[in-house]
């Protein structure tokens, strides 16, 4: 399986073919950005690049995610115009939450720590431990303690 | 070392795309062009890990991950450099078909 997606909609040789599946590793690899060849003719190849949250938060705007899909094709005899969709990484929300925005919410709606716990299905010293900024958030308790915490501030207007 | 190896394995978990972090601080790396290790080439696993966090320590000091083809993990030793001509020197001596700077996103 390629890291191109639709590659196989490219007459490439089997160096260009290579060289393009390098450039796209470390382009995932160092970036979060993936490629998919949306069409592809004699004259033009349309490629979108969409980027994702990048470990290093390296990101990049609709003009350079541009250049970088034709950089991608540089020295590849395509013969075709290069044309970009490009799609910059959209932070999400739950991105806010941190050791110090969980004290915060825990200070804000009053909620006690084994009530977050016995709602939540976890342990209250774990919670403790993310307010204390000792364990870190994997992305999913990011989101669960986010959209609680937001309901729950819903729930007590 | 098993703290870092911990670590760093749950750095992988939660960014399978790809990371690449100092050790033993496990900070992201966000300047230079990336260059990698031709010693740790074909590192995966577990194990795989245990070499390169060796082998990080005793030269560049930097660690990187990513998911490649069948959902294996790989690791290696990255060089960093901020000198565009050292890096092209780096890539030829490591025997890397192409690099990485990855602040701009630029490859060569």
């Amino acid at each position: 399986m390629a890291l191109i997606k639709s590659i196989n909609l490219l007459k490439l040789t089997e160096s260009d073919f290579e060289l393009l599946e390098k450039r796209a590793e470390l382009h995932r690899r160092f970036s979060s950005i993936e490629f998919k060849i949306l069409e592809a003719s004699d004259k033009k190849i349309v490629v979108r690049v969409t980027q994702d949250k990048s470990h290093a938060g390296n990101y990049f705007d609709n003009k350079r995610l541009s250049e970088i899909g034709k950089e991608l094709f540089e020295g590849i005899q395509t013969g075709a115009a290069i044309i970009t969709r490009p799609i910059p990484y959209a932070e999400s929300p739950t991105e806010v939450v941190t050791a110090e925005w969980i004290r915060e919410q825990f200070e804000r709606t009053g909620i006690s720590l084994k009530q977050a716990g016995a709602d939540l299905g976890v342990d209250p010293n774990t919670l403790s431990a993310y307010r204390a900024g000792l364990k870190p958030l994997s992305g999913i308790t990011k989101a669960a303690l986010y959209y609680y915490f937001k309901t729950a501030q819903v729930a007590q207007k | 070392m098993s703290y870092l190896l911990e670590k760093l394995l749950q750095i992988a978990a939660e960014n399978p795309k790809g990371f690449t972090v100092t050790i033993p601080d496990c900070e992201p790396v966000t300047k230079g062009w990336c260059i990698g290790h031709g010693e740790t080439q074909n590192s995966h696993g577990v194990k795989g890990l245990k070499r390169v966090i060796e082998h990080a320590a005793q030269t560049t000091g930097v660690v990187g991950g990513w998911k490649g083809y069948k959902g294996k993990y790989y690791f290696d030793t990255v060089i960093i450099t901020y000198d565009p001509m050292e890096a092209l020197d780096l890539k030829v001596e490591h025997g890397q078909l192409a690099i990485y700077n990855i602040e701009t996103g630029k490859i060569c």
